[in-house]
Parts: structure tokens; C-alpha cells; sequence
């Protein structure tokens, strides 16, 4: 049981409020401290450094940066112009809309909590103004942020590559049908809603053709370099890390010379802003590694298969314990954080059950998007009720049907090996 | 300024454990971490296996070894790190991170010394070599049990066949991150190109590269038979790992203990070779059989163009070439 | 204090990991140009980039705690009341102080005893690892800052401000909802 117990330290030091970062390394520090001599303490901080000191790991602040960049160069701008475009005229257009630009917008950014920051400043007092409720407002964007980091590329959809051993190319191929199942189970969910509340449409009528072909040649640049970059990976062109790097500078030159939004004075901000997210992603990464290390040492990965061996022999069984589990953990947990601990140990334990690890990957991967969402802890709830005003209630009372039609794709993805995959298997 | 004390009284700890422990009292067990990069299928793991559990039964419970394989837990310059610094550690890795610290490893194992096993192992105890492990002893702490773990030959795998230096002109080869490798490469007439392994597969079918170089057991192993067909036996390096553990920890053993590591270990040595020979005939059977021609090369001539790259490196010792080869003189009259 | 000045202290991790932030990112895409241009790669260009990487991620580390950057779970702060807020930093900031002095320490024991050089260009690691040691350092000092701030706020005066003001993301975000309103009026 001794051995069980920095998992204990960890959990005391979640419920205090330390940084997750924190928490992870103060639990390996009471492992080696007391309760595994074998090893020098500062043994301890070679492992924290040599976990990031791994050049496949310069994707992330590369992907962090690309969707800096992006910000920062008019793309959002000709994204939005473009959903508005495409279901502006529908029942409940803003909120399509709204739903869309986070699809769209997932091509460039993969954060969920930026993407609900800004369209809650942005579109929730639009759609205010055109009839919708707040709370109604407040959750379909809290909803609808859950899907950027589902769309490739992402630094989630990175880490969970690195981590089983799987490529990064092949994730982010895959990912695109998840997430765009994300979409139009959102999709149908605001429609079915917005019928019967009779919420207006935000443009009268549908636009022509020929004004969307216009909007799409003016957002050509923003929907397909990150789909460009994706294949240039899958054919093996460049590296995950290099293509990071081009993206990074294709972005740059988009801003600058074409929709000309992006100037010299942003670099820095940009820069500044990569800097610390790496800091915060990557020091998480640092601190797993070395909690992985005590769990390796005392075996608890072989532990927790054979737990799960014994338990059931079916891979159904399985991913409905590991969803829920999952579930579970989502709702107290931050989803990149529980990615980068949970995922190690429960990778091996399903591919002994013959589960494709990268099938498992977009199960992880929108499983904990959905926790972001429920309360009590809910980081693109506490976002989004924070700046528009909505009490917890309120939101709750109206984000559950987006929770369950997020659910419904979480079924699907898990028990459809071909539906989660289709996207990969498509240009493979 | 610790290393040298280490070095003079070595056996002194070790004696009194032995006098003042009777059997009767439950001995303290022992813990020791044996950390390597091979995988679990790998022959170096599959023999460590056995050397960790005949050490644990022959030990009756002083000793607990538990292996991790596939680099789970540090490998390398890491594990090299987690000895000098003093861990209850026994690292099995490559001969050239003990380059790092001992420069002159990497000349014993430089290329195109050694046209067969033997002559290594020869090699491996010959005063200029014992003096190499006592000198790494004292100076880091790091005590050396064995440098002949072997896991075969590194040769070429291109699409061409290459029997002598001409052949290798103009050929990108991937090497590992090393100058050692590069150098080498670059001494055959090819040019290097560093990248992870993994990568190469689809390098060489995009035709950024033209061939890597590696044992007959990659070769197969990674299922590069798929994308080039010749495999032409330049044997310019070996493959070959070193036993490794810290000196704290050595003196920390019993002598039993001690004897009992150093028996087992040369047992699992020679496990590993045996098995190592035998799989090696069968993995070439098996390329044959997916269409892989095997050549001959012209040794001499890839030995003498190598024969630079023993003076690229200004931290081994000078004349260390001339040494070796004085040393191997010997070896081959006997 | 001249608020340029201000902005500089506060976020002067921000500005020197961005400095090793570019050197990263030109190695990158240098190495990509180079290799399918003029078929040449540089062994020693990944080696530095992962270095300055290592810098960037400690520099960034600091100042995400010092800024309140980091991901944790909210438990305790969203069950306490207002009035307990400060005793909950007092806590955290003291758990953090006791940590990072710890890693602190042993930074620069590992850093005294690192023997590792690297691959292609065989220079000390002690390079990149100097970066661990003034991370730390710098959240020893950011979190005992933080520990008497709360003490203070807790027993001697209620109006101090515990947060050191960020205010680069709110400039980031006034910065992109700059550019969407200007399409909204442009509409
Ligand atoms: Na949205
Ligand atoms: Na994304």
C-alpha cells in the first residue's frame, strides 16, 4: 500500500489548489524522498529536465504559436465572414455561426478556453441582440469551443502522438472526423432548438452561390494551410516539428501580405505569449514524466492492465469503465493534464485488448473536450459564465442538451471503429 | 576527489558486512534497477532476463534486480548519469557512452577493426583496454562488467550494391547523431545524413535517402527489405553494449554478491552471443527469402579510407590507432 | 514607475525566453530550407534548437506562475468564500515555496554533478540546465512573495492586491476583437 501513497499526496495537493505541474512534482519528490532510496534526489530533476529536451516536442509551442499568429492576422475575421455566409440565414443563425467558427477556427488555434474567451466577448452580445437568451448564448459557446481542439491540428491531438508512439500526421488526419461530427451533432442540436424557441436567422435570406464562392476564395488561405501542412506531414515532407515551423511562417506571410492585419509590433506579443503557454504546457509534460517514473518503478501500469484483464475480456466493457472514468476525471481535471497522466497508463492496457491506438486517441481525446464543459469544474464553463455574467445554473440549465449530443459522437467514436477513423483511412 | 578513495578501499565495507552479518538474521534485501533501450523481444533483453532471475535465486533474497527494458526508465547518457551520480542502478547500453567520459572506447570500437566477434572479445582483454575500465573507475565512479554484450555488425543497406569505396560516392546514408558515425560514413566515401530512425522508412522511398547502415537484425527488424534489396557486408562497426555500474553501489556489495554479478552477467554474455549467432543466420535466411543480395566487400580498401577518421577526434588519446592495431597484431598470431 | 518599465519586470522572463523562442524557430525552418535546397543538413542545428527550447519552457514556467498561468484544480478556491481566498494562497504559495526550493536545490546539485555532453557538438549540458536553476529560483522567490503578501493581507491589511497584473492576455484578446468589430462596422 506504501506504494500507493504518492497518489494520495497528489490528490491532497489537487484539493489545495497547487498548479498541476506543482502537484505531479511534489508527489515523485515524496516518492524518492521516502519512499524509494534507490536513487539520488537530484536524479529526480534529470528526469523533469530530459522529459522535455526531446525535439519531436517543439511542435507544441510551434502549433501554440501558428494559432498566435493566426489571431493576429485577419484569419478569424475571414472565417467568420465565411460561416456567416454559409448558415447566417438559417433557424438560430448566430448560432450556427457560432458553431462553425469553432470548427473553422480549429484549423488554426487548439485552445478551447481562447476560443470561448473570444466568441464570448464577440458573439454572445450579437446574439443577445437578435432574441437569443444569454444563458442560451453563454452554453452553445462554452459547447462549440470543445470542438477547436478536436480539429487538427492541436496540441492535445501532439501530445497524445508522443505519447503512445503513434504518428502525429495519422492523428491529426483522423481527428478531422470527430470533430466534425462535433459539429454537426451541435449543428442539430441548435436547430432543434431554435425551431421551437422560433430564434431568428442573422441574414434574411440565403446567400447566392456566387457570394459564397467570393467569401470562400477571400478565407481560401485560412481553411487550407492547416490542411496543406497535415498532408505535407502524412507524406512524410517534413517532420511534425518542421511542419509547426512552416506553418508558423506561412501564417506570418498570410497576415503581413494578404489580409494584411498582421504588423512588426504583434511579433513580439506573439512571441511573449507562446513563451509562457509553453512554460504551463510543457511543464506539465516535465512533471508527468517523472510521476511516470514512480509508477513504472513500482509497476502500476502492469497493475492497472491486469486490473483491467481480470475485470472483463471484452473491448466494449472496457472503453464504456474507461469512459466514464474519464468522464469522471474531466470534470475535476483540466483535459491536457489528464491526457498527459492518464495517458500512458491506460494506452498499453487497451492495446492488449487489440483497441488501434490511434481510434483510442480520438476517443481521449473528444472525452475530455466534454469534460471542460460539465459542472462542478468545467474550465470553458468557468470561461465563458465568467465574462458574460451567467450564473452556473442558469448555463447548466441550458448547455445539457449539447452535452448529450456530444455524448451521442463519444458513443459513436468509441464503438465505431470506422466512423473514428474514417477521415484517416480516407487518404491512406 | 572522492573516485581515488573508492579506488584504494574497495573490498573494505564489503568484508565487514560479511563478518558482522549471520545468517540467522534476515538479511536486508538489496534493490537494483537494471535499465536498457532494448525491447522485450530483443536478444539482449530476452538474455538480461534470464541473468536478473538467476541472480535473484542464486543471491537467496540479498538481492532484488528488476529489469526494465525499452527504455522506460533512463538509457544512455542518462543512465550513464544516474551511475556516476551514485543510483542503485546497472545501465546496459551502448560501449560508446562510455565514450563520453573514457574517449578512448569509441577508438576500440571504431571502424573497421575486427573481422569476426572473437577478435573483439580479444580485444576487450587486453591491458590497453583493462587500463581504460580502471581509469573510468576511479576517475567517475563508473565500474565496468562487461563491454561484450554484442548485437551484430553494422553494415550497409542501399539500393545498389557497394563492394568497395567507390560504390558509396554520392550516397545519402543515414547516420545516427554522432560523429563517430558521420565520420565514418563520410571516410566510405557516402554522406551522412542525421535523422531518427523511424524516419527513414519513408525517406528512402521519397529518395532523400539512399540507404542506411545498421545490423542484419534492423534490417529485418524494421522491414527496410521492403524499400532496398542489397545488403553489402561492410561490417564497419559493431554493435555493442556495455554491462555498467556505479562504483557506491559496487562497494555497498558483499563479496559473495559481487562474484555472484560478475558470473551471471558473463553467463548472460555468452547467452546472448550464442543466440545472437544463431538468429543472425536465420535472419539472413529470411531476407534471402524476401529477395535481399547479400555482398562481400573489399575490406582492405574500406579499412584504409576509414583510417582518417582515427585522427578526427583531438579528445582520444594520440597514437591510440597505432595501439589498437599493434594490440589486434597480437590477437591475429595467436 | 514608468509603466513601460513596469511591463518589462514583470514579464522580463516573457522577453528573454522569446529571444531563445526565435533562435528556435529560425534553426527549424533554416534546417527544412537547407535540406530540400541544398540537400545539406546541419547535425548541430537540432541540438541548439532543443537547448534554447529547454529556456524557453523554464522562462515561460516562471512567469506563468508569477502571472497566475497555470492550470490547477479549483477546488478549494471555488468552495471558500471571498473572505478565505488569502488563506488559501497562504497555503498554496507556502506548498510551492517548500517545492521549489526544493527543486531548486537539487537543480544545482544535479547541475554540480552533470557529467552529459551533447551528441554532434560535445558541449556541457550544464548550458541548458542552467535554466532549470533560475526557474526555480525564480518561483522560490515569486511564491515567499507570495506567502507574505497573504500573511499581510490575511492579518495587517485587507486592501492588499495578492495578483501581480497580467495584462498580456487581456491585450491579446483586445488586440484580435480589435479586428473583428472593425469588420462588424465595416458590414
Ligand atoms: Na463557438
Ligand atoms: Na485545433
Amino acid at each position: 500500500m506504501e506504494a500507493l501513497l504518492p497518489i494520495a499526496v497528489l490528490f491532497i495537493l489537487f484539493f489545495l489548489n497547487i498548479p498541476i505541474a506543482f502537484a505531479l512534482m511534489g508527489a515523485s519528490l515524496f516518492y524518492f524522498v521516502f519512499i524509494n532510496s534507490s536513487m539520488p534526489i537530484q536524479m529526480v530533476v534529470q528526469q523533469f529536465v530530459t522529459a522535455v529536451e526531446s525535439f519531436p516536442y517543439l511542435a507544441v509551442p510551434f502549433f501554440i504559436m501558428v494559432g498566435s499568429v493566426m489571431n493576429h492576422s485577419g484569419i478569424s475575421k475571414a472565417l467568420m465572414d465565411f460561416a456567416d455566409v454559409l448558415v447566417g440565414h438559417t433557424k438560430g443563425g448566430l448560432a450556427q455561426v457560432n458553431v462553425l467558427l469553432s470548427a473553422l477556427m480549429g484549423g488554426i488555434s487548439g485552445s478551447a478556453n481562447a476560443d470561448a474567451a473570444m466568441q464570448s466577448k464577440i458573439l454572445v452580445p450579437e446574439m443577445e441582440r437578435k432574441g437569443f437568451s444569454k444563458p442560451f448564448s453563454a452554453a452553445i459557446t462554452a459547447a462549440s469551443s470543445a470542438i477547436s481542439p478536436v480539429i487538427p491540428p492541436g496540441t492535445n491531438l501532439i501530445l497524445y502522438a508522443l505519447i503512445a508512439n503513434v504518428s502525429v500526421g495519422d492523428m491529426f488526419l483522423a481527428a478531422y472526423m470527430p470533430g466534425i461530427l462535433m459539429a454537426v451533432a451541435l449543428m442539430i442540436a441548435v436547430h432543434i432548438i431554435s425551431v421551437r424557441r422560433n430564434y431568428q436567422p442573422s441574414r434574411e435570406k440565403m446567400c447566392s452561390p456566387l457570394t459564397i464562392f467570393k467569401q470562400f476564395i477571400k478565407s481560401i488561405w485560412a481553411l487550407f494551410i492547416p490542411f496543406a501542412i497535415i498532408m505535407g506531414m502524412r507524406f512524410g515532407v517534413f517532420t511534425p516539428t518542421e511542419a509547426g515551423g512552416i506553418a508558423v511562417v506561412f501564417a506570418a506571410i498570410v497576415g503581413f501580405f494578404v489580409y494584411k492585419k498582421l504588423k512588426l509590433e504583434h511579433i513580439p506579443l506573439i512571441l511573449m505569449d507562446t513563451v509562457k503557454s509553453t512554460g504551463a504546457v510543457m511543464a506539465i509534460i516535465a512533471s508527468a514524466k517523472v510521476f511516470g517514473y514512480y509508477l513504472t518503478l513500482e509497476r502500476i501500469p502492469q497493475m492497472i492492465t491486469e486490473f483491467l484483464v481480470n475485470m472483463t475480456d471484452s473491448p466494449f466493457v472496457l472503453l464504456i469503465v474507461i469512459n466514464v472514468l474519464l468522464l469522471f476525471i474531466g470534470m475535476f481535471i483540466e483535459g491536457g493534464a489528464a491526457l498527459v497522466i492518464l495517458a500512458p497508463l491506460l494506452v498499453p492496457a487497451v492495446k492488449m485488448f487489440g483497441v488501434d491506438p490511434i481510434h483510442f486517441g480520438m476517443i481521449f481525446i473528444v472525452n475530455i473536450m466534454i469534460g471542460g464543459l460539465t459542472p462542478p469544474f468545467g474550465s470553458m464553463m468557468f470561461t465563458v459564465c465568467s465574462i458574460v455574467n451567467v450564473k452556473l445554473e442558469d448555463f447548466i440549465k441550458e448547455v445539457w442538451p449539447f452535452i448529450a449530443a456530444l455524448l451521442i459522437v463519444l458513443l459513436l467514436v468509441t464503438y465505431s471503429e470506422s466512423a473514428a477513423l474514417f477521415t484517416l483511412n480516407l487518404f491512406s | 576527489k572522492e573516485a581515488p578513495v573508492a579506488e584504494t578501499t574497495p573490498a573494505t565495507p564489503a568484508t565487514e558486512e560479511t563478518t558482522t552479518e549471520t545468517p540467522a538474521t534476515p538479511v536486508e534485501k538489496k534493490v537494483i534497477t537494471v535499465s536498457t533501450k532494448f525491447v522485450d523481444n530483443e536478444q539482449t533483453a530476452i538474455s538480461l532476463v534470464k541473468v536478473v532471475d538467476a541472480i535473484n535465486e542464486r543471491s537467496g533474497g540479498s538481492l532484488e534486480l528488476q529489469l526494465f527494458t525499452n527504455g522506460v526508465l533512463p538509457i544512455g547518457k542518462d543512465g550513464m548519469e544516474q551511475i556516476v551520480q551514485g543510483s542503485d542502478w546497472i545501465l546496459v547500453d551502448g560501449v560508446n557512452f562510455l565514450g563520453d567520459y573514457v574517449p578512448d572506447y569509441n577508438a576500440v570500437t571504431g571502424p573497421f577493426l575486427y573481422k569476426n566477434f572473437d577478435e573483439y572479445f580479444a580485444m576487450t582483454k587486453t591491458p590497453l583496454v583493462q587500463e581504460m575500465n580502471q581509469k573510468i573507475e576511479a576517475d567517475y565512479g563508473i565500474k565496468v562488467l562487461s563491454l561484450d554484450w554484442v548485437f551484430g555488425f553494422r553494415s550497409m543497406m542501399t539500393k545498389t550494391p557497394i563492394t568497395k569505396p567507390e560504390d558509396m560516392k554520392g550516397l545519402n546514408i543515414r547516420v545516427p547523431t554522432s560523429q563517430l558515425y558521420t565520420y565514418t560514413i563520410e571516410a566510405m566515401g557516402g554522406n551522412p545524413v542525421a535523422m531518427p530512425y523511424p524516419d527513414t522508412y519513408a525517406a528512402i522511398q521519397q529518395g532523400v535517402l539512399d540507404g542506411i547502415e545498421g545490423s542484419i537484425m534492423t534490417y529485418y527488424g524494421t522491414k527496410q527489405y521492403e524499400n532496398v534489396k542489397e545488403y553489402s557486408l561492410t561490417n564497419h562497426l559493431l554493435g555493442v553494449s556495455a554491462v555498467s555500474i556505479s562504483t557506491k553501489l559496487w562497494d555497498k556489495l558483499t563479496e559473495e554478491e559481487q562474484t555472484i554479478l560478475t558470473e551471471e552477467f558473463e553467463k548472460g554474455m555468452q547467452d546472448n552471443l550464442d543466440e545472437t549467432v544463431k538468429a543472425e543466420g536465420e535472419m539472413a535466411e529470411l531476407l534471402k527469402a524476401e529477395g535481399v543480395t547479400f555482398h562481400e566487400v573489399d575490406s582492405d580498401a574500406f579499412q584504409k579510407a576509414a583510417a582518417p577518421v582515427y585522427t578526427k577526434f583531438e579528445n582520444w588519446t594520440p597514437g591510440i590507432y597505432e595501439s589498437i592495431l599493434a594490440e589486434l597484431e597480437k590477437i591475429k598470431a595467436n | 514607475m514608468n509603466k513601460h518599465l513596469r511591463h518589462i519586470g514583470v514579464h522580463f522572463e516573457l522577453y528573454l525566453g522569446s529571444i531563445f523562442l526565435s533562435i528556435t524557430s529560425v534553426l527549424v525552418i533554416m534546417n527544412v530550407i537547407t535540406r530540400y535546397f541544398i540537400q545539406v543538413t546541419f547535425t548541430w542545428t537540432e541540438e541548439v534548437a532543443v537547448g534554447c527550447f529547454v529556456w524557453t519552457i523554464f522562462l515561460g514556467l516562471a512567469n506563468a506562475y508569477k502571472t497566475k498561468g497555470l492550470i490547477g484544480v479549483e477546488v478549494l478556491t471555488n468552495l471558500v468564500p471571498e473572505k478565505g481566498k488569502p488563506a488559501v494562497v497562504f497555503i498554496t504559495s507556502l506548498v510551492i515555496t517548500v517545492l521549489s526550493s526544493t527543486m531548486f536545490y537539487y537543480s544545482i546539485l544535479y547541475f554540480q554533478g552533470s557529467t552529459k555532453v551533447t551528441a554532434a557538438l560535445e558541449v556541457s549540458y550544464k548550458y541548458i540546465y542552467a535554466s532549470i536553476i533560475m526557474s526555480f529560483g525564480l518561483i522560490s522567490i515569486y511564491s515567499i512573495y507570495f506567502l507574505v503578501q497573504s500573511f499581510r493581507k490575511m492579518f495587517i491589511n485587507h486592501d492588499i492586491n495578492l495578483d501581480i497584473e497580467d495584462d498580456l492576455d487581456e491585450h491579446l484578446l483586445e488586440e484580435q476583437l480589435e479586428q473583428l468589430t472593425d469588420h462588424k462596422e465595416g458590414n
